[in-house]
């Protein structure tokens, strides 16, 4: 695997366990979800479109659903979609 | 840290008169009136090697590494202290107050950190950026072709 292969991977697993976070649950699920794929390409091989159903479903899922009002366990709401992303506190983008 | 610092050195300053008077004892015992009297001139604390050398020369193996023991735990309190005092000083000099991260940064942080929310919008922008990373090996591609 390339370096950008492994930067992207991680940097999709942090982004999803954030998204995770903002609908109440723990960011250990995406591993659940990839060990999930993983069995899935194992028992239909040569059917890779049934585990890139899953992920695109799942992948869709995590874009759409509607995040938890206020704070849960995992922080403070985050802005609403008008807004900057916040980093903590602080805008993403300094003005 | 300065209440631990503090309440260190006040444990180990209080070894300093038990060392001298166990040394004071020590000495007596050992030596004689006269040699501790004439220790005593010594800075007042010259009865504590002599009561290890008097402790030595009787076998009074325990005495004598007490006595040490209470030695090196005073002077080395204060060459602790001279040290702390030496890189605080030095740390005020060098003190550089936190400084905001850069715009790369900030961006590195809000792909890679596996804490806090992202609501939808946060996840395509965050997995948007994902992307484009993906794109960067294939520009060098195209840039070599």
């Amino acid at each position: 695997m390339s370096d950008f292969g492994f930067i992207w991977i991680v940097s999709t697993y942090a982004v999803a366990a954030k998204r995770l976070h903002d609908l109440n649950y723990s960011g250990l699920w995406v591993l659940a979800a990839i060990a999930v794929l993983t069995l899935v390409s194992l028992a239909f091989r040569g059917q890779d479109q049934i585990a890139t159903l899953l992920f695109g479903a799942g992948f869709i899922w995590l874009g759409m659903a509607k995040g938890n009002k206020g704070a849960n366990r995992f922080g403070g709401e985050p802005p609403s979609s008008g807004e900057l992303p916040t980093i903590g506190d602080r805008e993403l983008v300094p003005q | 840290m300065a209440e631990v610092t503090e309440q260190l050195g006040l444990n180990v300053a209080d070894h300093l008169p038990s060392a001298w008077f166990a040394g004071l004892l020590a000495s007596y015992t050992y030596c004689g009136l006269f040699w501790s009297v004439i220790a005593l001139f010594f800075v007042g604390i010259g009865v504590v090697p002599l009561g290890i050398i008097g402790a030595l020369v009787h076998s009074d193996w325990i005495a004598a590494g007490l006595l040490f023991g209470g030695l090196v735990l005073t002077f080395g309190a204060r060459a602790m202290g001279a040290w702390m005092e030496v890189k605080v000083e030095s740390d005020q000099r060098t003190y550089r107050p936190p400084q905001p991260d850069s715009a790369a940064i900030r961006a590195l942080k809000y792909c890679f950190s596996f804490y806090g929310r992202f609501n939808r919008a946060n996840f395509w922008i965050g997995y948007g950026i994902a992307f484009l990373m993906t794109s960067i090996p294939s520009t060098r591609q195209f840039r070599q072709q």
